[in-house]
């Protein structure tokens, strides 16, 4: 008996697709908060925060997703408190894009010229107000493309949790499991990466359409 | 809590096949830099030269590689080339997909490199008699180095933690070494851990060895 491609199947891995891009919004909303502040303490004067931070970013950026994947969830089993390997999934994904995050933030707030703070200071902001008011508006215009960039990494990311057999099975894992039943590879597999491409491009359409209204020019980071 | 006892003798015992992993996983990180910046070159010239068709295969190739996952490349190159008849073994086909990768992105470095320096100073070499040759040698890729360089040791380090993905297909990289070995061992959590330690030591070495050469001759 040969099995086919049903639209069952194509329906399984948009529900795949659908996974992926709620992993890709969770784990990149509590990694850009938890970055954003890794970021901002880098920038204050004290140098313990600005190494130790920096230690937590130079480990999360230097070793391999997978082997966080693996590391995170094996210790958490032998620290006794064993958890599914979709949540420690994302709690791995957020740790690791918030180390990325934490870079493109300070990045962002040491754009902003020690001229144009200073004369905040100057007519009396605090410095809260100076960071509100001042700081994270031009900031976050000149690393906005940047952190685009950086979300648009984490949702192909996603892909690695596959690995550790989390379930519900996002859009490569989906397509893995149809390409066992149904042996055409290249066809599931060219439809996995159209349904890739479409996601990141619409996604990088509205930070296009974004950047437009609002006369943001990327500037390289470098 | 925390009632268990490491064992970290097992992983003392198998150092030198983790040594070996590390090796390959050293060696495929080279050769697909190596690789990658070579199409990536071409790529760039297919860029800025007049013809059509070589501009939309250099645009193809960066959008492709950039907008999906590399899993999914390397999936492509191990199952997908399979349906055309050609079997690749899996340590050239995570090569052709990490190289297919990063040529991919070491086009978009290379493209600021260039975008970087600016139309002056081509004119300028032009109006001091320069041949268009020696523009290039001596003007345009000097810059062009210099700007290019700690992304592209950046991208070293990608291409390295991309080889990990090697595991999936069976391939025996420092991932795929240690994972063989804990499932002998049963001690998952101490071979994941040194085998982290090491590509650490890896990526701390090529960023240490990268910054140090650009502070001495290009003095970045």
């Amino acid at each position: 008996m040969t099995y086919t491609f049903t639209l069952n199947d194509l329906f399984f891995m948009a529900q795949g697709a659908l996974i992926t891009f709620v992993l890709t919004i969770t784990s990149g909303i509590i990694g850009s908060t938890v970055g954003f502040f890794v970021g901002w303490a880098r920038t204050s004067n004290s140098k313990i925060f600005y190494y130790l931070l920096g230690l937590y970013i130079d480990i999360i950026r230097s070793i391999p997703l997978i082997l966080q994947f693996v590391l995170f969830n094996s210790f958490m089993a032998i620290a006794g408190y064993p958890m599914s390997p979709f949540f420690s999934g994302i709690l791995t994904l957020s740790v690791y894009i918030s180390g990325y995050v934490a870079e493109v933030v300070k990045a962002g707030i040491d754009s902003v010229p020690k001229v144009t703070r200073n004369s905040s200071r100057g007519l009396g902001m605090t410095y809260l107000q100076d960071f509100i008011f001042i700081v994270l508006p031009i900031g976050f215009r000149n690393v906005f493309p940047s952190w685009t960039g950086l979300m648009l990494g984490l949702m192909k990311d996603t892909s690695l949790i596959a690995v550790m057999g989390a379930t519900p099975p996002e859009l490569l894992r989906s397509s893995q499991i149809i390409i066992n039943r149904i042996h055409e590879p290249i066809f599931i597999l060219l439809g996995a990466g159209c349904f890739y491409y479409i996601m990141c491009y619409s996604m990088t359409y509205f930070a296009d359409k974004y950047e437009k209204h609002h006369h943001i020019k990327s500037i390289e980071l470098r | 809590m925390f009632d268990y006892t490491f064992h970290w003798r097992v992983v003392w015992k198998n150092i030198p096949e983790l040594i070996q992993g590390a090796s390959l996983t050293l060696q495929l990180t080279i050769f697909s830099s190596i690789i990658g910046l070579l199409i990536a070159s071409a790529l760039v010239l297919f860029q800025q030269s007049n013809s059509k068709y070589l501009r939309s295969i250099s645009s193809t190739w960066v959008s492709l590689a950039r907008n999906t996952p590399a899993l999914l490349q390397i999936y492509m190159a191990y199952f997908g080339l399979g349906s055309f008849g050609i079997h690749l073994s899996s340590y050239v086909a995570v090569l052709g997909a990490i190289s297919f990768n990063n040529a991919g992105y070491m086009t978009e470095i290379l493209r600021g490199g260039f975008s970087s320096v600016s139309k002056n100073q081509k004119f300028a070499a032009e109006g001091l008699g320069l041949s268009k040759l020696q523009t290039y040698i001596y003007v345009i890729y000097p810059q062009v180095l210099r700007t290019v360089f700690l992304p592209m040791t950046n991208q070293l380090i990608w291409a390295m933690m991309g080889t990990s993905l090697g595991i999936i297909i069976g391939l025996q990289e420092l991932t795929g070494m240690t994972a063989f070995l804990q499932s002998q061992t049963f001690r998952p959590f101490e071979f994941y851990f040194i085998a982290a330690l090491i590509y650490l030591f890896i990526a701390k070495a090529v960023t240490l060895s990268a910054t140090l050469t650009a502070k001495k001759f290009l003095r970045i």
